[in-house]
C-alpha cells in the first residue's frame, strides 16, 4: 500500500494525518497538565493547548523545529501561552523563578499512560480516608484548610494523613519501578523480538 | 521536612501562595542542599499524582475536533456563529488550513531554541533574477554552471573553452543568521559569514580576477601569479597572488580590517598602500580612511570561519553585533555604560542563543531580558 500523501502546509514529516495523529497523542495529554499548573483549570489548559496545536499546523512553524527540539519546543510555546493568559487575565501566578516549574515540565515530559495507570491503582489501595485527603488536596488543589472543611476533620489530620498517604504510595510505586524495570530489561525485548518475527514473517 | 514547609510548598504549586510565604520557602530551599533536595523531590511527587487525576479527565476526542476539523468548541461560541463559519468553510472548501493561524501574536522570542547560523543564501544572476539556495541546487548562466554541493559550496565551473563575449556578474546575499561556502570558478575558496554579499563573475576573465563585498568574508586564494585576485569594499582595494585572509566590511561599522592568515597581501586605502604579512591586520577608518597596521592574534579573526567565536576584549556593543547578525536577533542596550564592557572569551557558534547569553551573564555584569523578539542588555 502506498502512504496517502497530501499537500498541506505542514512540515513534510508531519504532512500525512497519521503523523499529527502522532504528534497529538504523544504531546496533547503531557501539555495540558503541564498548562494546568499555570492555570489551575483544566478547562482552560486543554483550550490554551488546543489554541497551539491549531497555530503549528497551520502556521509551518514545526518545519522549522529540529525533530530533536520538539518537546522542548512544544513546552516552551504552551508555557508562553499560559503566562500570556495569566497576564492578559490579571491572574496571580506566584514566582516563576521556582524550579517546580522545571519540574513540572520534566514529569509532564515523562508521563505516558503506563505511569499514569500506576499510580492511579496505587492510589485506590489506599485506606479510604488517607486516599481521599490526598485525592482532596492534591489532586484537586484543595489548601489545608479547604481540605479540612470538605471533609469534615481537623487540619492537623489533613497533614497526618497527607503524609501517610504521600508516603504509602512513595514505597508502592517503588516496588511497581522495580517490577517495571525488570519488565523492561528482561522480558519486553524477549515480546518485541517475538513480534518483530511475527512481523516479517507475515510479509512474506 | 515539617509540615508547615509542606503546606507553604503546597500553597506555592497551587498558585495561592502569599508573597511571604514565597520568601519563607525560597529562604528554606537556600538554607541548605538536603532541604533543595527535598522541594524537590516533594514538588515531583506532586505533579506526578496530580497529572495522573488529570490525565483522565482530559477529553481527547473533543480537542482532536477542534485541532482537525477546524471547529471550535461549541461552548465558545454561540451556534449560529459556529455553522455559519463551517458553511463559509465548506463553500470555499479550504478545510481545516483555514483555521485563522498568523492574526494572534506569535510566542515570545525563545532563546534556548535560537539557533546560530544556518546555511542559507540567495543567488542573484546577472537579470536580476533571485534563487534560493539548497543543497543540490544546479543554476545554469550561460556559459558556467554553477553547482551546489556539499563539501565546496556553491561551486562554478565554465561550460565553454573560449571567452564569452560578455561578462556575466551573480551575487551571492548571505542573510542575517546565516553562512555560506562557495568556490569561485578559478578554485577560489570563500567562506561567508552572516549579513554578506559578494558581486563577481560567473568565470573570471583577463588579467585579474576581481570581486566585490560587503561584509566579511573568509578567502582561500588558489595559487595563479599571473592574475592577481582583488578584492574590493566601499573602502579599500585588497590584492593577492596566492593567500588566505578575512576581510571584514560591514556596511554602518566604523573600520574595514583586513587579517592576513597566510602569504603576502597589499591594501589600497585612500592614498595609502599597506604590505601585510601573516598575523597582520590593516585596519581602515572607513570614513577618514586613515589606515593603520597592527600585528593581532589571527585567530581572533579567522576562527568564526572554523565554528568558534573568539572575543579579545571585546566590546560588548560590537560582540552583540555579531551575535546579532549571526542568531539574527536585536539587541537594544537599556543601560548605556554596557556599552563598553569588555568581554574576552572563544565559544562555540553552533550554541543555542540562550547559551551564549549565559555565558555572558556570568562572565561579566551585564543581564538580559528577552522583550518579544528583542533583547534588551542592563547593567547590573
Amino acid at each position: 500500500m502506498t502512504p496517502q500523501t497530501r499537500e498541506t502546509d505542514g512540515p513534510a514529516w508531519a504532512s500525512e494525518q497519521g503523523n499529527l495523529e502522532a504528534l497529538f497523542k504523544r504531546y496533547y495529554r503531557p501539555l495540558v497538565v503541564f498548562a494546568n499548573t499555570y492555570v489551575h483549570c483544566l478547562e482552560e489548559a486543554e483550550d490554551i493547548v488546543q489554541e497551539q496545536f491549531v497555530k503549528l499546523w497551520g502556521n509551518g512553524n514545526l518545519e522549522r523545529v529540529p525533530e530533536g527540539a520538539l518537546s522542548t519546543y512544544f513546552f516552551t510555546v504552551v508555557k508562553n501561552a499560559c503566562i500570556n493568559f495569566l497576564e492578559k487575565k490579571k491572574l496571580p501566578f506566584g514566582s516563576l523563578d521556582f524550579s517546580h516549574y522545571q519540574i513540572a515540565y520534566k514529569e509532564a515530559e515523562k508521563l505516558d499512560d503506563e505511569t499514569v495507570n500506576a499510580i492511579t491503582t496505587a492510589l485506590k489501595a489506599l485506606p479510604e480516608k488517607t486516599r481521599q485527603v490526598v485525592e482532596c488536596v492534591i489532586l484537586n488543589e484543595r489548601s489545608y484548610k479547604e481540605a479540612a472543611t470538605e471533609l469534615s476533620v481537623s487540619i492537623n489530620t489533613i497533614k497526618t494523613l497527607l503524609r501517610l498517604g504521600l508516603k504509602t504510595l512513595r514505597e508502592t510505586l517503588q516496588d511497581q519501578r522495580a517490577l517495571l524495570l525488570f519488565f523492561h530489561l528482561f522480558i519486553h525485548p524477549f515480546f518485541k523480538k517475538s513480534c518483530f518475527t511475527a512481523n516479517t514473517q507475515n510479509k512474506q | 521536612m515539617d509540615s508547615f514547609i509542606e503546606e507553604t510548598i503546597i500553597a506555592c504549586l497551587q498558585g495561592k501562595s502569599t508573597r511571604e510565604q514565597e520568601d519563607n520557602l525560597r529562604a528554606w530551599i537556600d538554607e541548605s542542599e538536603e532541604n533543595r533536595a527535598a522541594y524537590e523531590r516533594f514538588c515531583a511527587e506532586y505533579y506526578r499524582l496530580n497529572y495522573a487525576g488529570a490525565w483522565r479527565e482530559i477529553n481527547e476526542r473533543q480537542a482532536r475536533r477542534r485541532i482537525f476539523t477546524g471547529k471550535a468548541r461549541p461552548s465558545r461560541q454561540p451556534w449560529y456563529l459556529s455553522s455559519a463559519a463551517a458553511a463559509v468553510l465548506l463553500t470555499v472548501g479550504i478545510g481545516w488550513l483555514a483555521w485563522p493561524n498568523g492574526a494572534r501574536e506569535l510566542p515570545a522570542l525563545s532563546t534556548e531554541l535560537v539557533q546560530g547560523g544556518a546555511r542559507k543564501a540567495t543567488l542573484i544572476l546577472n537579470d536580476g533574477t533571485a534563487v534560493t539556495l539548497s543543497p543540490g541546487s544546479v543554476v545554469d548562466v550561460g556559459y558556467a554552471r554553477a553547482e551546489d554541493d556539499s563539501s565546496s559550496g556553491l561551486t562554478y565551473r565554465s561550460l565553454e573553452a573560449s571567452s564569452p563575449a560578455r561578462v556575466e556578474y551573480n551575487t551571492l546575499v548571505v542573510p542575517r543568521g546565516g553562512i555560506y561556502l562557495m568556490t569561485f570558478s578559478d578554485g577560489t575558496r570563500a567562506w561567508l559569514n552572516a549579513e554578506t554579499s559578494v558581486r563577481y563573475p560567473v568565470v573570471f576573465e583577463g588579467r585579474t580576477r576581481e570581486i566585490f563585498m560587503d561584509g566579511e568574508i573568509f578567502l582561500e586564494v588558489a595559487k595563479d601569479s599571473e592574475r592577481p585576485f582583488i578584492v574590493h569594499t566601499a573602502t579599500t582595494t585588497t590584492r593577492v597572488t596566492g593567500t588566505s585572509f578575512n576581510v571584514m566590511a560591514y556596511p554602518g561599522e566604523r573600520v574595514t580590517e583586513i587579517t592576513l592568515a597566510s602569504g603576502k597581501v597589499t591594501v589600497n586605502a585612500g592614498d595609502a598602500t599597506l604590505a601585510l604579512l601573516p598575523g597582520e591586520q590593516a585596519r581602515v577608518d572607513n570614513a577618514s580612511l586613515e589606515t593603520t597596521k597592527h600585528a593581532v592574534n589571527r585567530a581572533y579573526y579567522t576562527s568564526w570561519r572554523a565554528g568558534l567565536f573568539d572575543f579579545d576584549g571585546m566590546n560588548l556593543e560590537e560582540l552583540c553585533t555579531r551575535l546579532g547578525r549571526w542568531y539574527n536577533v536585536d539587541f537594544v542596550f537599556v543601560s548605556p555604560p554596557a556599552r563598553s564592557r569588555t568581554f574576552t572569551g572563544a565559544v562555540k557558534r553552533d550554541n543555542n542563543l540562550q547559551f551564549m547569553l549565559d555565558f555572558i551573564e556570568k562572565t561579566s555584569n551585564v543581564r538580559f531580558e528577552i522583550k518579544g523578539a528583542t533583547i534588551e542588555v542592563h547593567d547590573l
